[in-house]
């Protein structure tokens, strides 16, 4: 994995970021706008329901509470969800299942103090960001590892068939894409539906 | 314990009449407490029979009013203070009252030691907070008839938050902020005590938590005297699928505390092998009906037993819903750690009869200290009162508070702090203690059967006090309830 040079854009786009606050308007709902605000976030509140996320939420402050619980976001666990934070009042094994399920990279815990939420917003973005980028990487890895084995089981095929040897069998295989103007993945995979129509495994 | 002779014209009682009219249990709590509480504006003193010559210690009740109230009373009293609220947002409600009550001493050094109350005289768990109340009163008036503290009064200002979550923490700041109060007893509902916590750890105050909860909580502010899950769901459990069967239909209030009760349920059935028939929650404001009709599915699908975690004004509807369907609680009963005699007083010793709870504390416990602390219950607040686990966790720690405060000098909750955790006393329960590290309390639980006279026969004891585990996920039944057997219909021997 590369490293990403984005801890300081990371930093730099938190005071552009569209904040959207789920929390009931108590002591730590106001302690977390205004602290939000001080630190330059455009802030939207909601409470305790929202079935459609605004667009161009960047984060997400999600109380959760025991009277929560049966609440159903159908935004969270998407692809396009952005960072979740939950603020959490009770530690009890029921609270903290539910903040599992929301996949998060840290938690405010209440009281809401003004100190540590924008480092919290920080390490939410910053780990957002790196498991995106995380999971493209894995991506292109299992598709990578995919071809590999189609041309590898298509070599096999013609070794066995022609009696030659692996070398020889990769040539083949490179000679024909480049004269179809295919992929050599293409080819191979070709070979292999060839063989299994034949019937000769 | 008062003058009845001298009673003054004018008088009146603890609670206005209007306030509860429509309940169901209005005339019964009228009648249990309108005897005791009364108010004499003349002189703004009732004096406390039964006090040495020399110390004239005179109960002094004075009724704060918030300038919404009704006029007549304060119009009287020779001491009225107005309980203002600045705080628009509180400001609107119409009878926040403070009853502030205090017991002059002849000579006192320094001022008194104030203690704010914050139990609920109105709203769904008003029943139990009025007892905690009535034992806070009792304890700090036995505190102060014994010399005080260092020579000091205890005055206890006590608020009625309404059982409203965000009251506690406005009423709590604003004792704290305007009345130079830093300690404090109440809360009820976890979601009371957790509206207070943030407010008493910013102003280093201490509240003192006497009520049963779910654990997974420490806050060094928070001294907690009721039982942890291991205390009481634990054994109650272990009771239950040991006795009854494994077949059992779970309903409870629809907040926290009965969430995690129920989760320690589940995985004690999951592991004996038995069914989680239903798992139900009703509001805590839900209706009869809804309460009729949990009845009667239960009654179709016959459960070993029902554990129950609901609160307040729904334990009543549940027990009559029970009995109207024709469940017999010796073939069913109904297992709660939330039941006490407190609300068998309110629905009538013929609806609870045969049900079981776990508590720490009966009535029926048989120690000198419990027999002494009824006798002056009833001669201080009425004779038909019963007493219930939460008043007594109310009690002990009034005198725990008095004890720290003696042993370090001061009323400071930082000096407290040290000599608090670990702290011992003999409370009616048997002695307790208060845990070094989690601010707990050591706790004896105990099985009882709900009898034909309101009480509980108390069918098993954990053989010494348990500690309490707030933090503990998976649990395991405790030994103790090995030796309970079939053996159920008498009671166990006394202490």
């Amino acid at each position: 994995m590369t490293r990403i040079p984005e801890h300081a854009t990371v930093l730099r786009q938190i005071r552009s970021l569209q904040v959207v606050v789920i929390h009931p308007p108590d002591q730590d709902g106001d302690e977390l706008s205004a602290q939000l605000h001080r630190i330059g976030c455009n802030v939207q509140t909601y409470w305790p329901e929202l079935r459609v996320l605004p667009p161009d939420t960047g984060i997400v402050l999600l109380a959760v509470r025991p009277e929560t619980l049966g609440i159903e976001y159908p935004w969270i666990g998407q692809p396009s969800t952005p960072p979740v934070i939950p603020v959490v009042t009770y530690e009890s094994p029921i609270t903290i299942e539910a903040v599992l399920q929301l996949n998060a990279f840290t938690t405010i815990a209440s009281p809401v103090r003004s100190f540590g939420l924008l480092t919290a917003i920080a390490v939410a973005l910053m780990q957002h960001k790196a498991r995106h980028t995380r999971e493209r990487y894995i991506q292109r890895l299992e598709q990578k590892s995919t071809k590999q084995r189609v041309v590898q089981q298509a070599k096999q095929i013609m070794m066995e068939a022609r009696g030659i040897s692996e070398d020889e069998a990769y040539a083949i295989l490179r000679s024909q894409s480049m004269a179809k103007r295919s992929n050599i993945e293409d080819v191979a995979h070709n070979i292999i539906e060839a063989h299994k129509t034949l019937g000769l495994d | 314990m008062m003058s009845d002779g001298s009673k003054p014209e004018g008088s009146w009682q603890f609670r206005r009449d209007g306030r509860r009219k429509g309940r169901a249990r209005s005339s019964a709590n009228q009648r249990q407490t309108g005897r005791s509480l009364e108010y004499q504006p003349k002189c703004g003193r009732i004096p406390l029979l039964g006090m040495p010559g020399q110390a004239r210690f005179l109960l002094e009740l004075v009724y704060l009013q918030s300038k919404l109230k009704t006029p007549q009373h304060g119009a009287q009293c020779t001491k009225v203070v107005h309980f203002h609220l600045k705080k628009p947002r509180f400001g609107g409600a119409s009878f926040l009252a403070l009853f502030h009550l205090s017991i002059a001493m002849a000579h006192t050094k320094d001022g008194p030691i104030k203690i704010g109350v914050l139990y609920s005289t109105t709203g769904v768990t008003s029943t139990v907070e009025e007892t905690q109340q009535r034992a806070v009163i009792m304890a700090a008036e036995e505190v102060n008839r014994d010399g005080g503290v260092l020579g000091r009064e205890i005055e206890l200002l006590c608020v009625n938050p309404e059982s409203n979550p965000r009251r506690y923490a406005g009423i709590a700041e604003q004792l704290i902020l305007e009345h130079d109060v830093r300690l404090l007893f109440g809360c009820y509902m976890s979601s009371t005590r957790k509206a207070v916590i943030p407010i008493v750890e910013r102003h280093d105050a201490l509240l003192f938590y006497a009520t049963p909860y779910e654990g997974f909580e420490y806050s060094r502010n928070v001294i907690y005297a009721g039982a942890a899950p291991n205390q009481n769901s634990l054994p109650l459990a272990g009771f239950m699928l040991s006795n009854f069967g494994s077949r059992v239909w779970m309903v409870g209030s629809d907040y926290i505390c009965p969430y995690e009760s129920n989760r320690v349920m589940s995985d004690l059935i999951l592991e004996r092998g038995g069914e989680k028939i239903s798992e139900t929650y009703l509001p805590l404001d839900a209706t009869w009906e809804s309460y009729l009709d949990v009845a009667r599915r239960i009654k179709s699908a016959m459960p070993d037993f029902i554990f129950s975690t609901v609160v307040g004004e729904g334990i009543t509807l549940l027990h009559r819903a029970f009995a109207t369907v024709g469940l017999d609680p010796y073939a069913v009963p109904i297992a709660s750690h939330m039941t006490s005699e407190a609300e068998i007083a309110i629905m009538g010793a013929d609806l609870a009869e045969g049900h079981i709870t776990c508590a720490a504390y009966f009535q029926s416990v048989d120690t000198p200290q419990n027999r002494h602390a009824i006798s002056r219950y009833h001669d201080r607040f009425g004779e038909q009162l019963v007493t219930n686990m939460c008043w007594e966790a109310a009690y002990f720690q009034m005198h725990m508070l008095a004890d720290a405060i003696r042993r370090v000098g001061s009323d400071d909750p930082e000096h407290l702090l040290r000599v608090l955790p670990g702290l011992e006393y003999d409370a009616p329960q048997g002695r307790v203690r208060i845990d070094e590290h989690n601010h707990h309390t050591y706790l004896r639980p105990r099985i009882g059967r709900a009898n034909a006279h309101g009480q509980f026969d108390i069918l098993v004891s954990a053989p010494e006090r348990a500690k309490a585990d707030p933090y503990v996920v998976s649990h395991s039944t405790p030994d103790w309830l090995g030796t309970v057997g079939k053996n159920m219909q008498g009671s166990e021997d006394r202490e």
